[in-house]
């Protein structure tokens, strides 16, 4: 093994994200702590799963992923170097994002075309665009006569063929895929998952797959992180993640999740009601207030990560499943 | 008792480049203490059929039906002020966003009494009784302080909650939910599958779920029926639709969705090729058949007629033939 295969592809050390939350016109604004202490290391080849519902920061990570959003802590890599000091070409020619909603992240002013072939106009001015992009489209599935039309013409699976086209025009190393599927029907998704399994295989891309769709992400990852209020709880490879998960917090969102069997009866999460709140967390277990196991040392101070066996869990009470 | 029977269904609607026939033919029944999954992907005219149970339909929408029986009436050809008087008097529904069917400017008791207050002439202390016992029993704390509040002031998985209370309010024996649980967390989900089921058992409802999750309706059916580009193609019991599904359409549906255990990590899932026809052109035959595997010239041809299953039917001229016979 060359030494190259030991640097990861993306690294995340220890970054923190706070935004300032206004609470009203009277009142102090508040501090949201959208990503606290979140290491995450992407060898390269590797498919990366991220899950959490709703608030857990996997969008905020997307963005500082993609050096989008500048970390207040910590710091990010890409292929071994930090990524503000990539120019902005090399970057983009490194890494590539794939949005939930293609409704919304292709310009509706813009034909296939150009959408697709965007990304090579920052580094290889002058060359006509024309053949890689229609190379690109029939490569994701999308039919090439249709390269004049506008979003607004195609249906969601075609938005997001084109979304992946142009993700993968400039030949990123590693794309980002935030919530790729989830807003497409299930005999759509399965085509575009397809997809996407054999662009991996064949470009072999580094991928980070962030979805609250376990059952897909169990498809596609090779590990898995679990994220509750912008903290990782447990990180582990695939089967293990999901044949004995450590956490509880992992647990409970396994234990919910609906599975389309006959006769399933309707599992008992043992979550309390209380939701997820960013905005008041205490010093210790951010799982705490929802958590069947949590005790007094939980609550008091800060849980840090540790290892066993295979899974990464941050939690006091995690033991065998 | 039967809460709905409706035959034959038609749900145009008129757009720029043509009618829409968005529904076109559908037949549905309900009887009280049974829970029906409508099941179909985006477009498929399960909301739109939903609606018109309700009588909230597009103005624009020209429907006919055969006949039309909701809640003992005759509801067939009847304009949308016949049904002012059953919305309100045992027909209810719960919307998928809480938040665009909430009003942010009214406390949340004003919007749960309002209703019964008009429609059953309730005294304002009677409707806030009524309201407070709800809220208690769809798992709303300290409810008799929080009808002063307003609809930001809860959490998404306690605005559905409301959601839920508010069409019980009005003491329904038909209640219909649209995607009641897409917006929200699985955690919550789980938590609010499980309240409507109780409410459901407990209350002898007859509850018409709509949904594209399968997870949702294996969770909670009693029947399902599926819908595909405005018809239902195949409806029968949740047990045997899941082991055995008869249509070509529910079954890549079925396999469509990666399942632990089944499915193979990384392998390729068993994708329906192709996508939903457009309905404004006139379709001559079986509206599945360019997307099927077991399509042939006839079914390009000639609709498929009806084939009678031991627990409802299918329509599709090649169904599986081993739960036909």
């Amino acid at each position: 093994m060359t030494r190259a295969n030991h640097v990861p592809a993306l690294e995340l050390e220890h970054v923190g994200k706070h935004f300032r939350v206004l609470q009203g016109m009277f009142r102090r604004p508040a501090t949201l702590t959208a990503l606290n202490d979140l290491s995450l290391q992407v060898m390269p080849g590797e498919t990366l799963g991220l899950v959490g519902e709703s608030g857990c920061g996997k969008s905020t990570a997307v963005n500082v992923m993609l050096g989008l959003l500048a970390p207040d802590e910590g710091r990010v890599f890409l292929d071994g170097r930090e990524i503000g000091a990539w120019p902005l070409a090399e970057r983009v020619r490194r890494i590539q994002p794939v949005f939930q909603d293609p409704y919304s992240s292709l310009n509706p002013t813009r034909r296939v075309g150009e959408l697709v072939a965007q990304p090579l106009r920052l580094h290889e001015r002058g060359t006509d665009p024309g053949p890689r992009m229609r190379e690109m489209l029939d490569r994701v599935g999308f039919p090439v006569r249709l390269a004049d039309a506008y979003p607004a013409e195609l249906s969601g699976g075609q938005r997001q063929r084109v979304a992946i086209a142009r993700a993968l025009i400039a030949r990123p190393k590693v794309l980002i895929c935030d919530e790729p599927t989830s807003a497409l029907d299930v005999s759509v998704q399965a085509q575009v998952i397809n997809l996407l399994l054999e662009l991996r295989a064949e470009l072999g891309l580094t991928m980070v797959f962030v979805s609250h769709n376990l059952a897909v992400v169990e498809h596609l990852a090779d590990r898995v992180a679990v994220m509750y209020l912008g903290e990782k709880v447990e990180e582990a490879p695939v089967a293990p993640l999901f044949a004995a998960p450590r956490h509880p917090y992992t647990r409970a969102l396994l234990g919910a999740t609906l599975r389309p069997e006959p006769g399933a009866a309707l599992p008992e999460s043992g979550l309390g009601t209380a939701s997820a709140d960013p905005l008041h967390r205490g010093p210790g277990c951010a799982f705490a207030p929802r958590c069947p196991m949590a005790n007094d040392a939980c609550r008091k101070a800060p849980v840090p990560m540790h290892r066993h066996g295979q899974h990464l869990a941050r939690c006091l009470c995690a033991g065998p499943a | 008792m039967t809460l709905l029977d409706l035959q034959d269904l038609h749900v145009a609607i008129p757009t720029e480049r043509g009618l829409l026939r968005a529904v076109r033919g559908v037949d549905l029944r309900l009887a009280a203490g049974e829970t029906l999954c409508l099941v179909g992907e985006s477009g498929c005219g399960k909301s739109l059929t939903a609606m018109t149970l309700m009588g909230l339909g597009p103005k624009t929408a020209q429907t006919r039906s055969g006949r039309f029986t909701l809640l003992g009436q005759e509801m067939a050809g009847r304009g949308r002020a016949a049904w002012k008087t059953l919305r309100g008097r045992g027909l209810s529904m719960i919307f998928q966003d809480p938040m665009t069917s909430l009003n942010p400017t009214l406390t949340v008791g004003r919007q749960l009494t309002e209703g019964v207050i008009h429609t059953e002439g309730l005294t304002r202390r009677a409707a806030e009784a009524r309201a407070i016992a709800l809220l208690e029993r769809v798992g709303i704390a300290r409810a008799g302080q929080r009808l002063g509040q307003y609809p930001h002031q809860f959490s998404g998985g306690q605005r559905q909650r409301l959601m839920i209370a508010m069409a019980l309010m009005s003491e329904p024996k038909f209640l219909i939910a649209d995607e009641p649980t897409t917006a929200l967390d699985v955690t919550i989900q789980a938590q609010i599958l499980s309240l409507l089921a109780g409410l459901q058992r407990d209350l002898g409802l007859g509850l018409l779920l709509i949904t594209h999750d399968l997870g949702v309706v294996a969770a909670i059916a009693d029947r399902v029926a599926v819908m595909y580009a405005g018809r239902i193609v195949e409806e029968g019991s949740a047990s045997r639709i899941f082991r055995r599904p008869a249509h070509p359409y529910t079954a890549g549906l079925m396999a469509a969705i990666p399942v632990p255990g089944r499915t193979p990590r990384g392998t390729p899932l068993p994708a329906i090729p192709g996508r939903v026809p457009g309905l404004i052109e006139p379709i001559a035959g079986c509206a599945f058949c360019e997307r099927c595997a077991r399509g042939e010239t006839l079914c390009a041809a000639r609709p498929p007629s009806d084939v009678a299953l031991p627990d409802g039917r299918v329509e599709c001229h090649f169904p599986a033939v081993e739960i036909v016979q």
